[in-house]
Formats: C-alpha cells, sequence, structure tokens
C-alpha cells in the first residue's frame, strides 16, 4: 500500500538549504507553503537551522520515524542516504536527482547499486530523476518549481500521473487557470522501483480519485499493463496520452502484419480492447479526463447540440460529421421533441439539431429547452454552448447547466469568449460540469465521454 | 512445439504453414502438393485451379513469378506445370481451388516488444499496406472483440452486406479465434504469420496463402 507515500505523517528534506538557488530550497518552501501537516525535518551537515525549522546532519540523527525521505542532492552521493533509509525502514524515498539510467553507462550502474540496496527490503523508491509528488489533500509538495511562478490546483478528483516532469508540472500550472482540481501527481521519473502501475493499483482503489491521466512514454511491463489497466478500467476511467508514435515496426519485416505492427497501431487496438481512452495531446489528455470524471456515462452515441449562435452550431456539426470521428452522431430528433423546441424558441430559430435559440435566446429557454431534450428517447447526451456575448446569457445560465448537468443525461459545455467566460468556465469547473474554452475541445471530448460510455455498456453487456 | 531448426531459415512454407492451420480448423483451398517432378494423371479439384511453386525462400511469390491464376482445364494446368517446374527448379508445387470472393482481407500474428503476440485484422488482403485499414489486438481476445475488429475497418461494411458483397461474420469470427488458440498453443517461436489474402464469402474463410516465421 502506498498509503503513507501520500499521505506521509513526517518527511524529512536530504540537501535542504537557505541557498534559493538550490532545488533544496525551493523543496522546502514548496513543502511550507502547500500546508504540508506533518513534521519536517530538513537534513544538511552545514546548518542548523533553515526557514525555522531545526536542521540534522543526517537522517540518522533526527530520531524519529520518517514515513518520507525526498532526497535532493547530487547522485553519487545520495547512494549512502538510501543505504540509510533502508537500515531506518523508511518506507519511500523520492529521488530528485538525474545522473542515473537515463545518461549512460554510469549511470545506469548507480541506479543498479540503488536497485540492489532497496531489494526485498521495505523500502520503496520513487524516481530517480523525478520532480516528485504533489498531493494537495496532504500538503504534500516535493516538486522543484517555485509556487509564486506556477499554479499549483488545489483539491479535487483526478489523479495525475506522468512520466515526464516537466510536462506534468505546466499541464498542472496550466489547468489551475480554471481551478481544476486534482487528487494527486507523481512524476514516476526513471522508475526504477515504483511504476505507473504501481501508482495506478493504488490510486484505482481511493474511491476520492473519480479519473486517471496518465502521461507514458513507453509502456512499462506489457502483460501486467494489460491486466492491471483492465482492473482499473472496471472501476474508473483511464485517459492515457502515450507518446513517440514512431514507426519502429521492422521496417525490413518480411511478413505484411509485421510491417503494418507500428507502436501506434498496436497501442490504438489494444486501448480499445482495454477501455483505456487515448489523447493525443496535454490538453486532451487533461479534458478527456475532466469529462469523464465528472459526467455519468451515456446510454448511447447520440448528441444533441444546443447554441444561441448559428455558426458555432454549424463547425460542431461539420468536426461531428468527419468520418475519422464515428464514436459520436448527430441525433435526430423526433417530430415531438422538434414541436416541443418550437413552443420555446423564436420563429426564425432551428428546432432541428443542433438547436439555435438565436442571439435573442435567454437563460430560461435554455432551461426549457434541455428539459425537452432531457425527455427525448433519441437523445443519449447532450452538448451545450454557453456564449455570455449576448444580453440575455446571463452568469445565471451556470446555475442551469449546473442543475441539468446533476440530475440529466451527460452534458459538456463548450464557453467561447474570454471577458465573461473565463468566469463561467470557472463557475463551471467549481461544480464539476465539464467546460471547454473552444468548440474543437467540446467535442473532442464529447467523442471522448461517448467511448467511454461505450466501454462501460460493454462491460456491463459482458457481465449479463 | 514449432521449432526453427525445423525449417531452413525458421520459415514454413505456404504448405506448412496451411496444414497446421487446417489443424486449428481455419479453411484453406482445397489443394494437392505435387513433390516430384511430374504433374498427377488425376488431380481430385475442381477447375478453375492456382499453381504455385512451394519454398521457404519463396514469401512473396507474386513478386517471383511463382503464382499461375485461373487455370481452366487441363492442358492449361499441364503447361501451366511446365512452365512453373522449369523456371523453380528444386520446388515443391502446390495446386489449389481457386476460391471466388469479392472481399479480401488479411489476418495476421505479430510478437511484439511490450505486449508480446498481437493479432492484426485487415481489408485489403495483399494491397492491406496501402488501404491502411487495420485493427489490432492483444492475442488473447473475445468473440466481442473479434466482432469490434471487423467494425473498425471496412471489412464491417460487408457484414450487412453492400451492394450485394456479404461475408460471414460468424466464419471470420472463428478464424480469428482459432488462430489466437493456434497461437497461444504453438506461438512460442512464432515471430510473425500472415494470412494473406484471407477471401471472404457469404458462406466462408478462406486461408488463400499463409506463412510462419520462426524464431530461435
Amino acid at each position: 500500500m502506498l498509503e503513507r507515500l501520500f499521505r506521509p505523517e513526517s518527511v524529512s528534506l536530504v540537501g535542504a538549504s537557505n541557498d534559493p538557488g538550490k532545488i533544496g530550497n525551493v523543496i522546502l518552501k514548496n513543502l511550507i507553503s502547500s500546508g504540508y501537516h506533518g513534521r519536517i525535518f530538513p537534513v544538511n551537515p552545514s546548518q542548523d537551522e533553515i526557514m525555522g525549522l531545526k536542521c540534522y546532519p543526517d537522517i540518522k540523527s533526527i530520531g524519529y520515524g520518517i514515513d518520507l525521505c525526498i532526497i535532493a542532492i547530487p547522485a553519487r552521493s545520495s547512494v549512502s542516504v538510501v543505504q540509510d533509509c533502508v537500515s531506518l525502514k523508511v518506507p519511500f524515498i523520492v529521488m530528485i536527482p538525474g545522473g542515473f539510467a537515463e545518461t549512460g553507462d554510469d549511470g545506469k550502474a548507480l541506479q543498479s547499486r540503488i536497485s540492489s540496496l532497496i531489494e526485498g527490503t521495505g523500502t520503496r523508491i520513487i524516481g530517480p530523476n523525478t520532480v516528485g509528488i504533489y498531493v494537495p489533500g496532504s500538503g504534500l509538495n516535493t516538486t522543484l518549481t517555485p509556487a509564486d511562478r506556477v499554479g499549483f490546483p488545489s483539491s479535487g478528483p483526478i489523479a495525475f500521473i506522468s512520466q515526464s516532469g516537466a510536462l506534468g508540472l505546466l499541464t498542472m500550472d496550466t489547468i489551475s487557470e480554471f481551478g481544476t482540481g486534482i487528487h494527486s501527481f507523481v512524476n514516476v521519473g526513471n522508475r526504477s522501483d515504483l511504476d505507473e502501475l504501481d501508482l495506478l493499483t493504488y490510486l484505482a482503489s481511493k474511491p476520492e480519485v473519480k479519473g486517471i491521466a496518465l502521461y507514458l512514454e513507453s509502456i512499462p511491463r506489457g502483460h501486467d499493463f494489460f491486466r492491471i489497466t483492465s482492473d482499473v478500467v472496471k472501476n474508473k476511467p483511464l485517459v492515457i496520452l502515450k507518446s513517440g508514435r514512431t514507426e519502429t515496426a521492422a521496417k525490413a519485416a518480411m511478413l505484411h502484419t509485421a510491417s503494418m505492427a507500428t507502436d501506434d497501431r498496436v497501442i490504438e487496438g489494444i486501448f480499445r480492447q482495454i477501455g483505456i481512452v487515448r489523447a493525443q495531446n496535454e490538453t486532451e489528455l487533461m479534458d478527456f479526463t475532466r469529462a469523464l470524471s465528472y459526467s455519468s456515462h451515456a446510454n448511447g452515441n447520440r448528441i444533441a447540440v444546443l447554441t444561441s449562435a448559428g455558426g458555432v452550431g454549424v463547425v460542431t456539426t461539420d468536426l461531428l460529421s468527419l468520418p475519422a470521428h464515428p464514436d459520436l452522431k448527430i441525433a435526430e430528433f423526433s417530430e415531438h421533441t422538434k414541436a416541443e423546441i418550437r413552443k420555446v424558441i423564436v420563429s426564425f430559430g432551428s428546432v432541428q439539431n443542433p438547436v439555435d435559440i438565436t442571439a435573442d435566446g435567454s437563460v430560461n429557454q435554455v432551461n426549457d429547452i434541455l428539459a425537452i431534450l432531457n425527455e427525448a428517447d433519441e437523445v443519449d447526451m447532450i452538448m451545450l454552448y454557453a456564449l455570455p456575448q449576448t444580453p440575455k446569457m446571463t452568469m445565471d445560465l451556470v446555475d442551469v447547466a449546473v442543475k441539468w448537468h446533476r440530475i440529466g443525461k451527460p452534458l459538456l459545455v463548450g464557453v467561447l469568449g474570454f471577458k465573461e467566460a473565463k468566469q463561467m468556465l470557472f463557475s463551471l469547473e467549481k461544480e464539476q460540469v465539464p467546460a471547454f474554452p473552444s468548440i474543437s475541445r467540446t467535442v473532442r471530448s464529447a467523442e471522448a465521454l461517448a467511448k467511454y460510455s461505450f466501454y462501460v455498456r460493454r462491460k456491463k453487456n459482458a457481465v449479463v | 512445439m514449432l521449432s526453427y531448426d525445423d525449417y531452413p531459415g525458421g520459415v514454413m512454407d505456404e504448405f506448412q504453414a496451411k496444414t497446421l492451420l487446417r489443424k486449428f480448423k481455419i479453411m484453406t483451398p482445397p489443394g494437392v502438393l505435387v513433390k516430384e517432378n511430374s504433374l498427377p494423371d488425376v488431380v481430385p479439384l475442381r477447375y478453375p485451379l492456382v499453381l504455385k511453386a512451394v519454398g521457404h525462400d519463396l514469401l512473396h511469390k507474386s513478386d517471383a513469378g511463382a503464382v499461375i491464376l485461373r487455370i481452366n482445364n487441363r492442358q492449361q494446368l499441364e503447361e501451366s506445370f511446365t512452365d512453373l517446374s522449369s523456371r523453380f527448379l528444386g520446388y515443391k508445387f502446390l495446386i489449389e481451388e481457386m476460391i471466388h470472393g469479392k472481399v479480401e482481407a488479411i489476418l495476421g500474428v505479430n510478437n511484439n516488444p511490450t505486449f508480446g503476440h498481437v493479432i492484426m485484422l485487415g481489408a485489403g488482403g495483399i494491397l492491406a499496406e496501402i488501404f491502411d485499414d487495420v485493427s489490432f489486438r492483444f492475442i488473447d481476445l473475445s468473440g466481442s472483440d473479434v466482432r469490434e475488429m471487423i467494425r473498425e475497418t471496412s471489412i464491417g461494411r460487408f457484414v450487412e452486406g453492400f451492394r450485394g458483397i456479404k461475408i460471414s461474420e460468424n466464419k471470420l469470427v472463428d478464424t480469428v479465434l482459432s488462430l489466437s488458440q493456434l497461437i497461444r498453443k504453438f506461438g512460442r517461436n512464432i515471430v510473425s504469420l500472415d494470412i494473406n489474402p484471407l477471401i471472404l464469402t457469404e458462406a466462408d474463410a478462406f486461408a488463400a496463402d499463409a506463412k510462419i516465421v520462426l524464431s530461435r
């Protein structure tokens, strides 16, 4: 169990420093400013006190049980600290320094030494070559980016595992713009010991985690990957951005199948088989994970679109009609549905799908039409454009969207614009209504939800 | 267990590969193998026929000119045999009934460095690489997985019928599952396997050509 990695009661930081240019300085600041509620033990033989905390020459002299040891000193000197952690039975080490397997033969040898030190012991390692772990719920922040320069998300339902530290940090910074919260972020680095699958197993068991986003550069332990992720997706959505879509299949392959078996094609098929939703970039990774974590699943793939701007509806229809996106279909309204909508909107609006209530449209009309669409059997999910640029589209739209999101069919909201739109996005995110600042992001996320809903129905049918 | 050393260069020729497929109830066109350099007096097959030279170094037979199609009678068969046997000295020859089917697929297996054996179904038969219309799965797969693979590719269009052309979805599913079983039982040394083309008809699925490459 990794409970004490995510919620350590005590942390030691080897390499803690008063020098603002040192990583050990930034990490200590981040630990303090993130409100870490356990005890912090800075370790540095040349200091007596750092940031008001008593400093120890080494971890042996702390004399208090340590749950997590953060190592922020150069690779070579870190080996003896690992040895100390093993003898003190410290359960977890986050190993920040680079200079290991990623650098060549010497580094590989150094990493093997560390692996053999912990083999068969109760000590587990995240890293080396990692920015560490961030858990807003316990105030744990071992990352090395200064908190005054980047945004750290607040507490939320999304778990985020990344093979790349930098991509993870900048993605967290980005999603904090609209207040997306995360359960935890872990950068696995060189994954000398704990890897993505260990973390997935733990995170899948936590009820407060509603969805998991994973950035992978290579698949760890292929057969275990299949088995473990198949288990994970039984309980929660898993979205993976797998980079490095190279044509690595043997070019000289003698057979057709071998020459077509590129990583990209194989992963596409195997992710479908398992029920993993695949993202193509870091924006989709977070968009899809939000959409899937915040939504119930749909009973089918027919979507209704509701807009107050005709052009937005047309662009949406075009995107949905692309042959490359078969996961989602534009719902065809019944005569009854059309008649009901006609009662609500102005004569020059459109009662077809996409429904266009025009620039004259009001929040009340949106509410009435959402009620009709939620009743319509031919509709499985709904896309609402919240466009705050016209007079009658006020911030009350947020309450309407929140209400139908909670009680109705899956609802995704596109919010276009900047001035008031920004506030609207922020408010929707706070209520965990999946909302997106562009047409294409809304459409792609709707497709991801349709695909995930298909996986959920497939699983249900298989059980019966 | 298949052993590299039993086959020159680790390559099972078409006849050997098809014999293995038939053990797992994958259909191949009715055929006879001619070992000596003379055509039997009686060939118990129905015209039109196909004549092929068979050997472990003939992985791409069409490219090598080692296939003669649409042989309609005994005289054409004799002429074709004389032609092929003069060009491919020391080879064996396979005479098969020609299967009529408008839908050609490719079915294959590859040993992937990450996932182990993966199975591929695709449209286009020998033109598969041009169409790039294929679907992969982990070798351990279910019937419903296969049905999804079929629908991920344009082969799915022929399940309900397209312009009067229909395929048997059930036979295709059985064929893919049979191949999966074969690999799980005998696959340890199989690096790569092609059934190409797999000819799909309204009633059946025929492995019209097959190749297997083994590792040591």
